[in-house]
């Protein structure tokens, strides 16, 4: 990966992510590593998004609303596909992508699609980050997700109404 | 998105749901405005549409609408769009927001589309990086009046301090 691409794009360096969240630089690796910070690696640096930093500064200011939970769920349910088999829903990944960028030729959907194919070049744990990581970019990439068809559909209804009675039981 | 990929989805929705009518929220509202060849790359960048119903106080048509043809169906897959189905209680928006509402009809009903004005303050009411490169483009591109903005966001049911950061970012505009 190029570092040029990531500084330029919006990414931060783990020190830089420290400034903005006012601790440790070993904090933010320490994040990282546990899953509570997505990034992506150069190799030898981990770079992380501005808007993820920014969405773990403000963690748990406002509830999540409900169809963006809504959406993890579904997206996690498509983790456990991946884990099973990674090899058949990346290769549906990518020949939705395929398909999408016909149908979407303008617009920054694009920059979307452009990004899927990115991750997914990265391998099934570069995906896994995405599918169930709570960050903003990650909610942003899921609403542009290049996995339908990896849940049939009695799995997705299924994923659907739990999660509808899940939502119900929540308290008031 | 484009305008006609919107129809597809207010369509499928209202047919879905039984209603004439459902409100078309978020991002992709704009198009109700402009067609798509006159909008920023960044006004037209998601693949997904938030429809709401007017009477929907337990979710239900919302869900209807995600079961149909919400993300990861078989609509999904075989257009590359969806629509997700969300609460009208969804986006702060400032009074006499559905006096303004833009017609987008299709042969099974109709999307009521957020007016632009209103939908950029939605957007500045939640606030995040997104929204407010969201409105940016549209302010730059001069597709909204920040006088509309600045005028309509004393109607909006936000706090004072949120009030104050809008009103300091439209100032700079």
């Amino acid at each position: 990966m190029e570092t040029r691409g990531f500084l330029t794009r919006g990414f931060l360096r783990t020190g830089q992510a420290a400034q903005l969240l006012g601790c440790s630089r070993q904090h933010v690796v320490d994040l990282c590593d546990e899953g509570k910070l997505a990034f992506q690696s150069t190799g030898v640096h981990r770079r992380i998004r501005r808007e993820d930093v920014e969405g773990y500064r403000y963690a748990g200011a406002s509830e999540p609303r409900r169809e963006d939970l809504r959406s993890l769920w579904l997206n996690r349910a498509i983790a456990g596909k991946l884990v099973r088999n990674p090899d058949r829903v990346l290769g549906l990944g990518r020949r939705n992508l395929e398909r999408f960028r016909k149908l979407h030729a303008r617009g920054s959907a694009l920059r979307w699609l452009d990004e899927w194919d990115e991750i997914i070049a990265q391998g099934p744990e570069a995906v896994m980050r995405v599918l169930v990581s709570d960050t903003p970019h990650a909610r942003d990439l899921r609403q542009n997700s290049p996995f339908p068809g990896v849940l049939s559909e009695h799995e997705r209804q299924d994923v659907l109404g739990a999660f509808r009675r899940h939502w119900a039981r929540r308290p008031a | 998105m484009n305008r006609d990929q919107l129809e597809r989805i207010v369509r499928a929705a209202c047919r879905i749901t039984g209603e004439p009518e459902l409100l078309v929220i978020g991002s992709q509202a704009i198009l109700g405005s402009f067609s798509e060849e006159e909008l920023p790359a960044e006004a037209i960048r998601s693949i997904e549409a938030d429809l709401a119903a007017f009477d929907d106080p337990d979710d239900l048509k919302a869900d209807q609408i995600d079961r149909g043809i919400g993300e990861d169906s078989q609509f999904h897959a075989t257009f590359g769009v969806y629509g997700q189905g969300v609460s009208v209680s969804t986006a702060v928006l400032p009074a006499g927001w559905r006096d303004r509402l833009v017609r987008l009809d299709t042969d099974s009903g109709a999307g009521l589309c957020l007016e632009k004005h209103d939908l950029v303050l939605s957007k500045l009411a939640r606030g995040d990086t997104r929204d407010y490169e969201y409105a940016s483009s549209l302010v730059r591109n001069r597709l909204v009046e920040t006088e509309i903005l600045a005028n309509r966001l004393e109607r909006l049911p936000v706090g004072a301090l949120k009030r104050e950061e809008i009103s300091v970012w439209l100032r700079k505009k």
